[in-house]
């Protein structure tokens, strides 16, 4: 046992009790270079690995430095490789052309004595008896971690050569080598943290960490607890001084910082690798599946709703910008049930209709002001911060704002009574929407006279706006610039509507007429007019 | 009907002069029909009742202008809008004649010449020497182009995005006209990149491919491996270099518009074609230079999911070997392309592919057991480690 030498005061042997070393070298110069390299490129191999395995938002979050970040990915993953490899070769000329690695791979080597252990040891466990094993130098946990570190070593290496190599070698060779490339890694990355992690980082006695990688070192106590045989036989050879029972062991009284700050990082680190034992699971057993079934939704309301998302939008093909997504902070119960393409049923003036909705409320043609006792202020509200703006910006009914009639009281003081667009009594609607498939078609009908029950007969039509005598709503004074308020009453839009009234669709603009010609057109044709 | 017509375009003439009276000093050369006037409000649209779709109708003049088809009015590809409402306008169809002419031939410019071809391709319609079934499954134009904003680059050997105003300095020279010139370097440098990302590219391509309930209807199976691979990863990381669908499909000599089936000679995916496509040393994408024929052999989308799981099934000894075979009757391709005599289905595993493909998923599926029972193994011991140590210490036993 050449690597175990003893520590003596003065580096001699000394036979004195009190002259004896209390501690042994477990792990020489070379032992601790070793593990070191194997330490620090089994990490950079893992982290550089995996990182092909991420979830792919977490790819997509690097942006532009995806493509740098890629590209050295593949290097360093290689130069890793290559240096795992070299330590591993090293290794065998260790183990082959020195003592100590001679002795090392000798206390390596499996014996009967480690079945016994092990039954000894589940024993223990299992209260059946009640001290473990004494372990000689490497005990079963330990040897077959190495082992399992040579096998594993020569499986991921040569795959990986074989995938550096891949234009030698055919697609079955290559697509079983990335395969065990990946398991091997998994099992490997779970061992780490399962076996070799617990042993020398979590287990209580050793937490926060052995110190055993860094300095070498074990203490005669600690050797008796895990390696009881290789203790009493050093003891009895009278080259390690036997543990003192006084000697307290341990640290006791107050922690420092360092310590405590230490012992946190543990319980940081332990909380860590649970979630990568967690994703490596999740990668093992449910991997992602890239191929779908087809989503078909299961109602016609359904199908209206998913109609609505972005994902169509964006295929359009004239490129429409954001500006379609109409954006409410607050949408109003109108809103959420209707849309922000509310009107569908007058053909020709349909999407005029809901042109409008993108600037002002439902209420401003659907509320009429003689049918409340106050009057209405056209007010401009902020769509995201709902607040009054006084002047509008932008252009092609894009303010960022909503025009909502603002009911205030006939007095001189002239008191806000409320925005139209809020709901009189929002929890009647709420519950409404909470209950309506458990409702009967009656019931519904009823509810949503009731909700709708402000709402003007017959809704203000285009002509009572766009035009110059006695519009509907006084547009300069409602903020738009006097050039755009002259516009839509006179020139380019209301000019328009009139023409077309005149020339082209006379019912156009006003749904009552244009229902009575559908009727009429209908009934010449002998059909149905329900 | 004639009286309607004249009144209508009276009245567009009438618009047209209301709306120049009062439009900034610059007019768009598309917009002389003065369509912005109602198209310019993002809310103009409406929920097709029918279908429950969207339709939008506002178009960006901003993007427009930009776009590959700027230059192009509306109306020489919107046919028939005679009215307002647009009741009987014509569905777009893009192989018709745009009136631009085109230079190097000095006729009318048409995409009918590539939507030909792109009809004589698996992807297309049909021509009369082989129909299709399903055919609202294929696609048209519009599902793989939108009109392109122009993307120039300013240089080529980085493919920065821009305008090298060096070179523009020397069109103009003698190019006078500023708005043309400028035009006609975008023309150019679009098309110096692929307008989509490989990322755009892939998700394309998946979204059809991915269906299986859509590749089964044409007897193929869905992609389902393109993920899993090196080369997605490398794509999503953002790598140029990285190949996407088209850069083994439509490689250089390829279009992506003649696509054809996999063992028709003219795919870039045939046996014969692999070799070169894998190591495509005329393209500027550096792939496998160094590939040999063994490299590029073997199936590259091996797993469609009823495949794998037939195979697997069939390893389990569930399936017999009649089953199979009708497995591989089914993934014919008969009903997508001319089948001659001299083509194989592509789908088919020769003996030596079968037992591949066993040995990939028996060792697969021993792998991951190992994994379990070892993982498992080592946290059961832990645990009772763990617990041993706690039950110790509650009896006040040191270690």
């Amino acid at each position: 046992m050449d690597s175990d030498k003893i520590i003596g005061k003065d580096g001699e042997m000394m036979h004195n009790n009190d002259n004896l070393p209390k501690e042994i070298v477990r792990l020489n110069g070379p032992e601790r270079l070793q593990h070191l390299i194997t330490f620090v490129t089994f990490f950079i191999l893992v982290i550089t690995g995996y990182m092909l395995k991420m979830p792919e938002a977490w790819i997509l979050k690097l942006g532009s430095y995806g493509t740098t970040i890629f590209e050295y990915r593949g290097l360093v993953h290689r130069i890793a490789g290559v240096i795992m490899i070299i330590g591993g070769l090293d290794h065998v000329r260790y183990c082959i052309f020195t003592k100590a690695g001679r002795s090392f791979i000798f206390a390596m080597i499996p014996t009967l004595k480690d079945v016994t252990d092990i039954i000894g040891n589940m024993a223990y466990y299992f209260g059946q008896r009640p001290e473990p094993p004494e372990f000689e130098r490497f005990d079963y946990r330990e040897k077959a971690e190495y082992l399992a570190l040579v096998a594993g070593t020569i499986i991921i290496s040569v795959t990986g050569i074989f995938l550096w190599s891949e234009v030698y070698w055919s697609k079955f060779v290559l697509d079983l080598s990335i395969m065990i490339h990946g398991m091997e890694a998994c099992l490997a990355t779970m061992a780490i943290i399962v076996w070799h992690f617990y042993q020398v980082h979590f287990k209580p006695g050793q937490f926060p960490m052995s110190r055993v990688w860094i300095d070498g070192k074990m203490s005669n106590h600690h050797l008796k607890i895990e390696h009881g045989a290789m203790y009493n036989r050093l003891v009895a050879e009278g080259k390690l001084a036997p543990v003192d029972e006084h000697d307290h062991h341990g640290h006791h009284g107050p922690k420092s910082v360092k310590q405590v700050f230490v012992e946190f990082m543990t319980y940081c680190s332990i909380l860590f690798f649970m979630g990568v034992m967690f994703l490596l699971g999740k990668l093992l057993y449910f991997p992602p599946t890239y191929s779908a079934k087809a989503k078909t939704p299961s109602t016609g309301f359904d199908r209206l709703i998913h109609s609505g998302d972005t994902a169509k939008y964006t295929r359009h093909f004239h490129n429409v910008d954001d500006t379609v997504n109409l954006k409410l902070a607050n949408p109003q119960f109108c809103v959420t049930c209707h849309g922000t393409l509310p009107h569908s049923k007058a053909p020709d003036i349909r999407s005029f209709l809901n042109m409008h909705s993108y600037f002002m409320a439902c209420e401003v043609c659907h509320d009429r002001e003689e049918n409340f006792s106050g009057k209405f202020n056209y007010v401009w509200f902020d769509n995201m911060t709902d607040e009054k703006i006084d002047k509008i910006e932008g252009s092609n009914g894009v303010y960022g704002a909503r025009l909502i009639p603002v009911l205030v009281s006939d007095s001189n003081n002239g008191n806000e009574i409320r925005r139209m667009d809020e709901a009189e009594d929002p929890n009647f609607i709420k519950s409404y929407i909470a209950q309506k498939d458990i409702l009967t078609p009656e019931e519904q009908g009823k509810a949503k006279v009731i909700i709708h029950k402000n709402m003007a007969k017959k809704p203000v039509q285009c002509t009572e706006c766009h035009n110059s005598k006695q519009p509907y709503i006084d547009l300069a004074r409602v903020g738009y610039p006097p050039k755009r308020a002259e516009s839509l009453y006179r020139t380019e839009v209301a000019d328009m509507i009139n023409r077309y009234m005149q020339f082209y669709l006379p019912t156009m603009f006003d749904p009552d007429l244009m229902r009575k010609q559908k009727m009429n057109e209908l009934k010449m044709e002998n059909r149905s007019t329900d | 009907m004639k009286n309607h017509l004249s009144r209508c375009v009276c009245l567009f003439l009438m618009i047209w002069m209301v709306s120049t009276l009062n439009a900034p000093s610059f007019i768009y050369a598309a917009d002389e029909e003065a369509c912005s006037v109602c198209h310019k409000y993002p809310g103009l649209g409406r929920i097709d009742t029918q279908t429950g779709k969207s339709r939008l109708f506002y178009v960006s003049e901003d993007i427009y202008i930009n776009s590959v088809h700027g230059k192009v009015l509306c109306r020489n590809c919107h046919l028939n809008l005679d009215v307002i409402p647009h009741t009987d306008a014509k569905k777009v169809d893009c192989s018709t004649k745009c009136h631009l002419k085109e230079p190097s031939t000095d006729k009318e410019f048409s995409h009918g010449g590539i939507y030909a071809e792109f009809n004589t391709s698996i992807h297309g319609l049909y021509t009369p020497e082989m129909t299709k079934k399903c055919t609202e499954d294929l696609p048209q134009c519009t599902d793989c182009h939108v009109n392109a904003v122009y993307q120039p680059v300013s240089d080529l050997t980085t493919m920065q995005a821009g305008i090298s105003q060096d070179a523009l300095r020397r069109c103009l020279g003698c190019h006078e006209n500023k708005e043309w010139t400028n035009r006609f370097y975008q023309h150019f440098a679009h098309r110096m990149h692929r307008s989509k990302t490989a990322v755009q590219t892939v998700k394309l391509c998946l979204d059809c491919h991915k269906d299986e309930k859509k590749m089964a209807r044409h007897g193929l199976t869905a992609t389902s491996n393109y993920k899993d691979t090196f080369h997605w990863k490398g794509v999503l990381y953002g790598d140029p270099n990285m190949p996407d669908c088209l850069s083994c499909h439509a490689p250089v000599g390829f279009t992506v518009h003649s696509m054809k089936t996999g063992s028709n000679p003219g795919s870039a995916v045939h046996k014969q074609n692999l070799q070169a496509t894998c190591s495509n040393l005329n393209g500027t994408q550096v792939c496998h230079p160094k590939a040999t024929e063994q490299f590029a052999t073997g199936k590259i989308h091996p797993t469609g999911s009823g495949f794998e799981k037939k195979v697997s099934a069939y390893v389990e000894g569930e399936a017999t070997l009649n089953e199979m075979d009708s497995l591989k009757q089914e993934r014919r391709f008969r009903d997508l392309s001319a089948v001659t005599s001299e083509d194989v289905d592509i789908t088919k595993l020769d003996e030596q592919q079968i037992f591949q493909r066993k040995v990939y998923i028996i060792v697969k599926y021993v792998y991951t057991l190992l994994i379990t029972v070892v993982i498992g193994g080592m946290m059961a011991h832990q645990m009772l480690d763990f617990i041993r140590i706690l039950i110790n210490k509650s009896k006040g036993k040191l270690h």
